[in-house]
């Protein structure tokens, strides 16, 4: 059944009525009539922001030039969250973070849970110092917020997600969110054409982690940066994976990708790659946006630096923990388990993340949990089980959830731990090496993260 | 057979030593500018242990907390010492770690007393319950700054990473194990007749070879390798172990080295169905200095975690366990492949090739030979200039007297890889048992508190056929051939974007 959104007034004096669009429907409405397609450069006038619509997430199909960590500009599209030009110093490319509540509120906002108190600097502090383990300490419970990076949106189980995308490019495009339907299936705009509006709407799917993308002459499209993620989360269970899943002291959304700029600067010339012809190169190779020296905050950009230690450089204490049980600790409010981290590619490279310093414990691949017992190998010749892992193969499209857990480097001798004054910092790297570079070289340029071990607390009793 | 004529290779003589001569030019630049760089770290160093000595008389000053390990904790002049480094047998975290040093610490092993019973199931000692230090007391050190510097852009952060010519190991125990590599760059001709410019690890008895030497190690003892770098900065990075930052050779989180550092771990000891214990298994290391290509270049080798031997999981003469509460295998035919591929473009690189902005192309690689390197464990060919690659395995097959064979997979590639078991008509054959990946067993965790079995000790062993793996990743596998003869290890390596296979190599497997 059709739902009649209320009429809306758009800035530019078009009177947009926003057709039935619930459950998997969709309206691609043209703001003016459509012609014959026109070039990028031809179109105009430009079509302005969309008046805001209560419980709507408005989208907007946006150009622009993107920096590289080598200052190089990067023609790209985009999800934003306002419209900008592609002469727009600062264009929206990246979906500002938001929360869809089941109470139907869209909220801007880095954080989730909502309310819940923010890690300082990314990094959950601990309850109190374990005195039964010297060094480690006592993990806080249903607690710690965490932050989001650009490109995620956030929604609680039970709630509906409307989303308004809004084609300000001269090509049509589309907004298809993957695996996300009743029955596993794709959600659609359909084809969106120049200047017009469409609206998404459908029920929250599962909890779980979901890539959306303009799957518009694929990968070409999701390259450019046309993509971004959806993590929905129980309301109920806020600090677990999912009802009676792990439970995690706070969680990271990485989202990998990569950038091709010999299509992006053919797409900017009003071409379009044939991506079977012209044969993907990547040149860059980004984690939350970012590369190099900005994924691992060590540039002179507070803001930048601070981002990045907020959104993907894991940080925590020491605890103790037993992978058997990602639960309830030894009291309650207390957590026995580690953090979350949802991996993404949206990329086009098969990437092997590498953690150094703890392995990680790898629960579900596209929001399938792997069983504990009774593992099996699939027939594509992967093991299906819950399991420990260094390096975690992550396919283009694919995501999976991992803990970290936080725990004291196993192969350390006791006279360096126990003389641990300071954070032990270790580095995360896809391992398919040339993701490291960027432009053709500068290592580490690439994919790069790092996780800290924080150091003691001062005054706090081992 | 080499690809390249004599011609060529004379030719190829002669830009080597022109390259050779520009090489030694831009290193002297290059030690020239690491010398300043090395000053202005000493200098960063000197103020850091001025501020952390600071702190710590600050702190002295403070009256500590009861509960600290304190004096005792803290490795110090007066503590003693243990002359055994034996690996604890027991399953029980031990409160008997030898030192006084460490005696606080692990008489808190038990960590249940306040477990509700719900969680009692978990935490089940502190970690240092097998770790039975030798130490030799020196002064604390005062660790290299991590991290803790800001970079204008990515070419000062790739250029100016921290070397160091001779870091100092922390607190130097008695290693049960130690080794000496030196960097070594030889023109070495592979299984395929292609003859490239190699770098690896060399030791005695593995002179200029590739891969590196292997090395086996056993849980719980403490392990030493002293890297001799040459030709420019290298680290070891010991992939999968997890020691403290500054032994794990990454630059940019400690150190790279110019002159010599000795690595420092002790691999964990397993406990018997405990899921959260134990190294054993397959690791490899390598080069993390401008790794793409060093690492491509030949700067790895294999190396192996053994188990500690538990008395209720004893072993057979002639046989040895994957893990604490593993199944045996035989040592006779253990063997070991690594899947490997070469674009002879990065084989004409230098050192630092694209660490100061210039495009190296290094997000191109396009191998165009492919290699399994490997063979059975026992029986590496030792001497100079070899290549360990792998052109036959044997196998034991199921029900025999013997134990299994167990083959170890190393992915010292860039690309995907699938592994396929087939018999001589090609069809496929589920004679693989995966037990373990990346240095950890296979276990079913779905109870809590309860033992963690060995999938095949929990009635559903993970046989295939076909493995589906990429860079870096480590299986161990049991092979069960059903009968006598000879089956195949088919490899394919997989393009990293479409999937297309780009290369293929095939080993028999003879079953007896």
């Amino acid at each position: 059944m059709a739902e009649q959104l209320p009429p809306e007034i758009l800035a530019r004096s078009d009177l947009l009525k926003l057709g039935a669009a619930a459950g998997l429907g969709f309206a691609a409405l043209p703001l003016v009539q459509p012609s014959a397609p026109r070039s990028r450069v031809a179109r105009m006038p430009i079509p302005l922001a969309l008046a805001p619509l209560p419980g709507v997430l408005d989208l907007y199909i946006n150009e622009g030039y993107l920096k590289m960590v080598d200052d190089t500009l990067v023609y790209h599209r985009g999800f934003g969250s306002r419209p900008t030009d592609i002469d727009d110093p600062t264009p929206s490319l990246r979906l500002d973070p938001t929360v869809i509540t089941v109470a139907g509120d869209v909220v801007p906002g880095r954080s989730y849970p909502l309310g819940a108190p923010l890690p300082p600097r990314g990094t959950p502090t601990p309850l109190r110092a374990d005195s039964a383990n010297p060094g480690q300490y006592v993990i806080h419970r249903n607690y710690w917020a965490s932050y989001f990076p650009q490109r995620t949106i956030v929604a609680e189980l039970g709630s509906t997600v409307r989303l308004r995308v809004q084609n300000r490019l001269g090509k049509p495009h589309t907004l298809t969110v993957h695996g996300a339907g009743a029955d596993g299936g794709d959600l659609t705009t359909g084809s969106i054409a120049p200047d017009s509006v469409a609206l998404l709407e459908f029920d929250c799917p599962k909890p779980g982690t979901y890539i959306f993308t303009d799957p518009t002459n694929a990968p070409v499209e999701r390259v450019l940066g046309l993509f971004g993620v959806l993590v929905v989360m129980d309301p109920e269970c806020q600090w677990d994976i999912a009802k009676d899943r792990a439970s995690f002291e706070r969680q990271w959304v990485w989202i990998c990708h990569t950038v091709e700029p010999r299509w992006a600067s053919m797409e900017a010339a009003g071409q379009t790659v044939d991506p079977l012809q012209t044969r993907a190169v990547p040149r860059y190779f980004t984690l939350n946006g970012r590369s190099g020296f900005e994924s691992l905050g060590v540039t002179f950009d507070d803001g930048i630096n601070l981002a990045t230690e907020e959104e993907t450089l894991i940080s925590g204490y020491p605890r103790q923990l037993d992978v058997r049980q990602f639960g309830e600790g030894t009291e309650l409010g207390t957590l026995r388990g580690g953090q979350l981290v949802r991996l993404v590619n949206a990329g086009i490279v098969l990437h092997q993340m590498h953690f150094h310093g703890n392995h990680i414990w790898t629960v579900r691949r596209n929001n399938v949990d792997w069983p504990r017992r009774e593992g099996f190998v699939g027939d594509d010749g992967h093991v299906v089980l819950q399991q420990w892992e260094d390096v975690v193969e992550l396919e283009p499209m694919d995501r999976k959830d991992i803990i970290i857990p936080i725990k004291r480097p196993p192969d350390a001798i006791d006279p360096v731990w126990f003389a641990r004054t300071t954070d032990w910092v270790y580095p995360m790297h896809c391992h398919a090496e040339p993701s490291q570079t960027a432009a053709g070289g500068m290592y580490p340029g690439g994919l790069v993260a790092h996780w800290t071990l924080k150091g003691p607390v001062p005054g706090a009793a081992p | 057979m080499s690809i390249f004529s004599r011609d060529r290779r004379s030719i190829r003589a002669i830009e080597r030593a022109q390259e050779r001569a520009q090489r030694r030019r831009q290193e002297e630049e290059r030690r020239r500018a690491a010398a300043e760089r090395k000053r202005q770290a000493d200098a960063r160093r000197r103020a850091e242990a001025e501020r952390r000595r600071v702190e710590r008389q600050r702190a002295r000053s403070k009256p500590s907390a009861s509960a600290k390990p304190g004096a005792s904790a803290k490795p110090s002049a007066t503590a003693k010492p243990s002359a055994s480094a034996k690996p604890s047998a027991s399953a029980k975290p031990s409160a008997s770690s030898s030192a006084s040093a460490s005696a606080s610490a692990s008489a808190t092993a038990s960590a249940t007393a306040t477990a509700t019973a719900s969680a009692s199931a978990s935490a089940s000692a502190s970690p240092s319950a097998t770790a039975e230090p030798t130490e030799q007391p020196v002064p604390a050190p005062v660790p290299e700054p991590t991290l803790h510097h800001r970079f204008q852009s990515q070419v000062d952060f790739s250029s100016e990473q921290l070397e160091v010519e001779n870091p100092v190991t922390e607190f130097p125990q008695v290693p049960a194990f130690a080794v000496d590599f030196e960097f070594h760059s030889r023109d070495l001709v592979l299984d395929d007749g292609a003859e490239f410019e190699m770098w690896s690890f060399e030791d005695e008895q593995y002179e200029r070879g590739f891969p590196g030497p292997t090395l086996r190690v056993q849980e719980g003892k403490v392990f030493h390798a002293t890297v001799h770098p040459s030709k420019g900065p290298h680290t070891i990075h010991w992939h999968g172990m997890e020691p403290d930052p500054r032994n794990d050779g990454v630059g940019h989180t400690s150190f790279e080295v110019d002159g010599q550092y000795t690595y420092q771990m002790q691999p964990e000891a397993g406990r018997p169905g405990d899921p959260n214990y134990g190294a054993a298994g397959t690791y490899f290391y390598h080069c993390h200095v401008n790794t793409p290509l060093h690492v491509q270049m030949g700067m790895f080798g294999p190396l192996v975690i053994d188990p500690v031997v538990h008395p209720d999981y004893p072993v057979t003469p002639g046989a040895r366990r994957a893990f604490v509460d593993g199944p045996e295998y035989d040592i006779d035919t253990e063997a070991l492949f690594a899947p490997y591929c070469v674009d002879p473009r990065w084989h004409e690189m230098n050192h630092a090739d694209g660490l100061s902005g210039e495009d190296a192309g290094l997000n191109r690689f396009e191998p165009r030979h492919f290699y399994l390197l490997g063979g059975e464990l026992a029986r590496r060919p030792a001497g100079r200039e070899r290549v360990w690659s792998l052109s036959v395995l044997r196998a034991n097959v199921a029900g025999g007297a013997r134990k299994p064979t167990l083959l170890r997979t190393v992915n010292a590639n860039y690309l995907p890889n699938i592994v396929t078991f087939t018999d001589a008509a090609g069809v496929e054959v589920p004679m693989a048992e995966l037990i373990s990946h990346d240095g950890r067993p296979f276990r079913d965790t779905s109870v809590p508190g309860a033992p963690a079995l060995s999938c095949r000790d929990s009635g559903y062993p993970l046989t295939t056929s076909r493995l589906a793996y990429g860079a870096a990743e480590r299986y161990d596998m049991l092979l069960h051939p059903p009968a006598p003869g000879r089956y195949f290890l088919r490899v394919d390596w997989e393009d990293w974007i479409t999937g297309a296979v780009v290369g293929t190599r095939i080993i028999p497997i003879d079953a007896t």
